[in-house]
């Protein structure tokens, strides 16, 4: 369960988060809202990202900002629209990864080939498409052994095939590894092909629940 | 004025003069700075150029070396993303393309026409036609066929036909977290450090064949090495941009602050590697092995220091450049005192207390 406690998040004067008091129990969650609602200001701010005033606990053991090396090891992000070096190779990026989350180098190569990016793993990230470089921060966030995985907007640019992987994948890890998934997306998912155990609207400077 | 213009100024000569804002401030400093009568220097300097061919030659290859900075500037940043709609340009005429171009490399080129121009006026009236010929036809060819360059990237066109391939090694060296930033450099800064590393090298080597002690004091080299550590700091300015835009990542990894600041402090003396190993030269003259560390420790908490105030405000190249200097001309004096390595433990100290307090927490600044 993440817990959410007096969580505050400003860009300047400006009010971007105000949660008093929240908790996202286990599950694969789905997080809507408009643009500008701050969906993906709140995933950088489980995942660390940013700073903010409050905490935001997880499992009522882990804080962010008390244990926040025990926490980032099993809280995981998968960005929007990712950036690396562009000069690192995947390989590289995957071993990066697999070192800094105590992951299976492995594992991620199976998700790799499973999402068709495998051919170029050896090769720059420079020389990806955005599809490629979406797919490969799909995978890096799968890494280690995470509770929490973070995805903001995990099917943009990616191609229909591999969409049905990625929910299966989630899926998978969800339902064998019990890992919880918050998710944000606008695109909308047909039956089956995702089933999400809560959802979220995020308006107003917080979130609340809209049910399963 | 032609709106163009006005964009390529601003898009390209603008950025190129806050990005190099160091670069011309280092340069600045040694060619107006330091000589005590700066008349006599500098006509020593072009007299050496106009009436000697191997002085013409010298003064040739470092314009040469200032246009190729230009060039790949230029080149990269017509090439960017942000800047592909100056792709426009091309439905204009090729002469009125070729134009802007001149008008381009005429201002990033503008030091070097100023001070040739200056040279070849002095070369005619003291009756060097040759050398006053040559420097003008050299710095006229220079804009043009620069500027033929320009417009062939701009209209996408390969610049080289048959592209020299380079052998390679084949060997793929692990890039760990904290020396990221260091492939950065050498892969997409490749000329700003050689240039760094060319000043601070001078600057030592200088030292060492000029100073000769009667007595053995480490505080000349500590300032020496002090300047050497400061020829790098446009380095860090272009660290600290990476970091912000392409290893934003590593802030989701399970790594404490303290780790972080050592794998900071481990990259800057990766960074200072050429400096510390030329600094040698200097034993047992100049340095003695139990001052060693001190140099060590000063470099990496200069660099960490002149990094961590990057945290503490979203300022612009010249703001920083401007408390780079106001550090040196503090620490210059403090040196004086012979602090020992405690300046050393206090700068690194100051520098920890930044990251520490910035690194997560940085939009206090916005506060």
């Amino acid at each position: 369960m993440l817990q959410f406690d007096k969580l505050q998040k400003k860009y300047g004067s400006f009010t971007a988060l105000d949660i008093e008091s929240f908790a996202i129990e286990d599950g694969i969650v789905w997080l809507q809202g408009e643009n500008g609602s701050g969906k993906t200001t709140l995933l950088k701010t489980v995942a660390g990202l940013l700073p903010f005033k409050g905490d935001i606990v997880l499992d009522n053991q882990y804080s962010l900002i008390k244990q926040r090396q025990q926490y980032l090891q099993i809280v995981n992000y998968g960005e929007t629209e990712p950036l690396y070096p562009g000069f690192l190779t995947g390989k590289e990026l995957v071993k990066l990864y697999c070192h800094a989350k105590k992951g299976s180098i492995q594992q991620s190569e199976e998700l790799l080939r499973r999402l068709h990016v495998f051919e170029a793993y050896n090769k720059p990230v420079a020389t990806y498409s955005s599809g490629m470089v979406k797919k490969l921060s799909l995978v890096l966030a799968f890494t280690g052994s995470p509770k929490w995985i973070l995805l903001d907007e995990p099917l943009v640019a990616v191609d229909a095939a591999s969409v049905e992987t990625v929910c299966d994948i989630i899926k998978q890890k969800h339902g064998q590894q019990g890992v919880s998934f918050l998710i944000t997306s606008h695109q909308a998912f047909y039956a089956g092909q995702l089933s999400f155990t809560a959802s979220l609207l995020a308006a107003g400077h917080t979130i609340q629940h809209t049910g399963a | 004025m032609n709106i163009v213009l006005t964009i390529l100024q601003k898009v390209i000569v603008n950025h190129f003069y806050r990005v190099n804002a160091g670069f011309f401030l280092c340069m600045f400093f040694l060619l107006f700075g330091i000589p005590a009568n700066l008349a006599q220097f500098h006509l020593a300097i072009i007299t050496i150029i106009i009436q000697n061919p191997l002085g013409l030659a010298g003064g040739v290859l470092i314009w040469l070396l200032y246009n190729a900075k230009c060039i790949d500037y230029v080149v990269k940043h017509l090439r960017g993303t942000r800047q592909q709609f100056l792709f426009c340009i091309n439905n204009l005429p090729p002469r009125a393309g070729f134009g802007y171009m001149v008008y381009v490399q005429a201002l990033v080129y503008m030091p070097v026409i100023a001070y040739s121009m200056v040279a070849a006026a002095i070369a005619l009236k003291t009756g060097y036609y040759i050398s006053g010929g040559s420097i003008i036809l050299f710095t006229i060819a220079t804009v043009l066929l620069t500027a033929a360059v320009y417009l062939r990237v701009l209209q996408r066109k390969p610049v080289i036909k048959n592209r020299i391939v380079m052998p390679t090694t084949g060997i793929r060296l692990g890039k760990p977290l904290f020396a990221l930033p260091l492939y950065y450099l050498l892969h997409s800064r490749r000329q700003m450090l050689l240039l760094a590393k060319f000043f601070s090298l001078l600057v030592l080597y200088v030292f060492f064949k000029v100073y000769e002690p009667d007595h053995y004091d480490i505080r000349p080299l500590l300032l020496c090495f002090m300047l050497a550590t400061a020829a790098n700091s446009a380095a860090v300015l272009q660290i600290k941009a990476f970091e912000d835009s392409s290893v934003g990542f590593a802030k989701n990894f399970p790594i404490s602050l303290l780790r972080r600041f050592i794998m900071l402090c481990c990259m800057y003396a990766c960074l200072m590697l050429p400096e510390l190993v030329f600094v040698c030269k200097g034993w047992p003259l100049h340095l003695h092995a139990i001052d060693y560390l001190q140099l060590l420790l000063l470099s990496v908490g200069l660099l960490t220091m002149f990094h961590g105030t990057l945290y503490t405000n979203d300022m612009d190249s010249e703001g920083y450049f401007k408390i780079v200097f106001g550090l040196l001309a503090g620490l210059f004096f403090v040196l004086l005192y012979n602090p020992g390595i405690l300046l050393e433990c206090v700068l690194l100290a100051v520098s920890y207390g930044l990251f520490a307090s910035y690194y997560l927490g940085f939009e206090k600044k916005y506060d």
